[in-house]
């Protein structure tokens, strides 16, 4: 009971006192989660938006008068005459290790119902990846468990492959497997010394819920979703989440090897 | 109605010949928007559809809304024009309402700038938080 009353301290003692200068603005004009806003005199590019009721966007076009902004989430409730605030916070996600396991939305926000995101920190979404010669050469292979392709075409780690074919021609099969069989090997060498393991962030974009649904079963069954990220933007998302989906993605990937989190 | 970049560029020079000492002269508003309407030069319409927003917006730049819970003192109002003028400069529009669903405290919106102290953002802050 003690820490409880402690814990209500300390939320009401964070809670602003002091008056703040908000820099705020009104929507103008929005359609399929796109809006121009007025005001927001010192919007950023790329900067998040609060739109309230946990609705947050990105100004994306910076004009003389207004503020272009694409919406995350559902952005149906919001209309012409809504209060905008800027946060003074560049578009980023929650990352660490709290993030394995876990089926989030691009914005690091938890859709499996296994409770809050235990975040280390939060990583900017847009950010210029080093250069090629600040990178470490491929030196390492990466199985995928795929005879035909460890064999004649294999992957290294830190190599990007694209997998490209027809429709219902294996493509999300041949990335399950991969990341099963290095979920396997990171089994088998726990604990061993210089052993590195494979973490896998998988970007669902555009797809149906239960395609990600089968997936996310598929690699619970094998055991691989204890080593996997999941970013779900499924069809039935925004287009902005779409778009966004993958940088957040690799933004949580970036920050993994920008830490201590892979030596 | 469509307005095309050289509109925008007109109106942007219209309005800039109609500042002086960095604000907005009414008298010069009133004369341009005559003699442009007089002279009927090409895409007339959307230059001065372009400029009143123009206009509309440096207005409301220079209006302070300010709210309370209650009806605010003759000695407050002094202190908050003095304050807001030495901030956001002279040529200031006050304008002074109550709104009693504020519970207490002052909400001052210049342009796009909102201070709000209420108690009702507050509370609202704190339901966040919870």
């Amino acid at each position: 009971m003690s820490s409880l009353l402690q814990e209500i301290e300390a939320q009401i003692a964070g809670a602003k006192t002091s008056v703040t200068r908000q820099n705020v603005g009104q929507i103008r004009e929005i359609s399929d989660g796109v809006c121009k806003i007025e005001g927001l005199s010192d919007c950023m590019a790329n900067e998040m938006l609060d739109f309230g009721n946990g609705i947050i966007g990105l100004a994306l076009n910076l004009e003389e008068t207004e503020v272009g902004a694409i919406i995350m989430g559902d952005y149906t409730s919001l209309r012409e005459g809504s209060e905008v605030k800027t946060t003074g916070k560049l578009l980023s996600v929650p990352v660490g290790k709290g993030l394995l396991g876990r089926v989030v939305d691009v914005l690091g926000r938890p859709l499996d119902g296994k409770g809050p995101i235990a975040a280390t920190a939060f990583y900017p979404v847009e950010k210029i990846a080093p250069g090629i010669v600040k990178r470490k050469s491929v030196s390492q292979p990466l199985q995928t468990g795929i005879m035909a392709v460890d064999a004649m075409i294999p992957i290294g780690r830190g190599q990007r492959e694209l997998i490209i074919g027809d429709r219902s021609t294996g493509k999300t099969t041949i990335g399950v497997d991969t990341m099963i069989n290095q979920a396997r090997i990171n089994q088998q060498n726990a604990g061993a010394k210089d052993f590195r393991p494979v973490y896998n962030i998988y970007v669902a974009i555009g797809q149906k819920q239960s395609n990600i649904a089968r997936v996310i079963a598929e690699l619970e069954k094998a055991g691989a979703m204890e080593y996997t990220i999941v970013v779900a933007a499924a069809a039935s998302d925004s287009a902005a989440d779409q778009y966004l989906a993958p940088f957040s993605g690799a933004s949580i990937g970036e920050w993994s090897w920008t830490t201590a989190w892979m030596p | 109605m469509k307005i095309g970049k050289q509109a925008r560029r007109d109106a942007k020079d219209l309005f800039l010949a109609c500042k002086r000492d960095g604000v907005l002269d009414e008298t010069r508003v009133r004369q341009t928007v005559t003699q442009v309407l007089a002279s009927k030069p090409r895409n007339y319409l959307a230059a001065l559809t372009h400029f009143q927003r123009l206009v509309e917006l440096d207005i409301q730049s220079r209006t302070v809304r300010i709210e309370n819970a209650v009806p605010t003192s003759e000695s407050l109002m002094a202190d908050l024009k003095t304050s807001l003028t030495g901030r956001y400069g002279a040529g200031l529009d006050f304008q002074f309402f109550v709104d009693p669903t504020l519970i207490g405290g002052l909400r001052i919106r210049i342009g796009s700038d909102v201070f709000d102290g209420t108690v009702k953002s507050r509370l609202a802050d704190l339901e966040t938080r919870f």
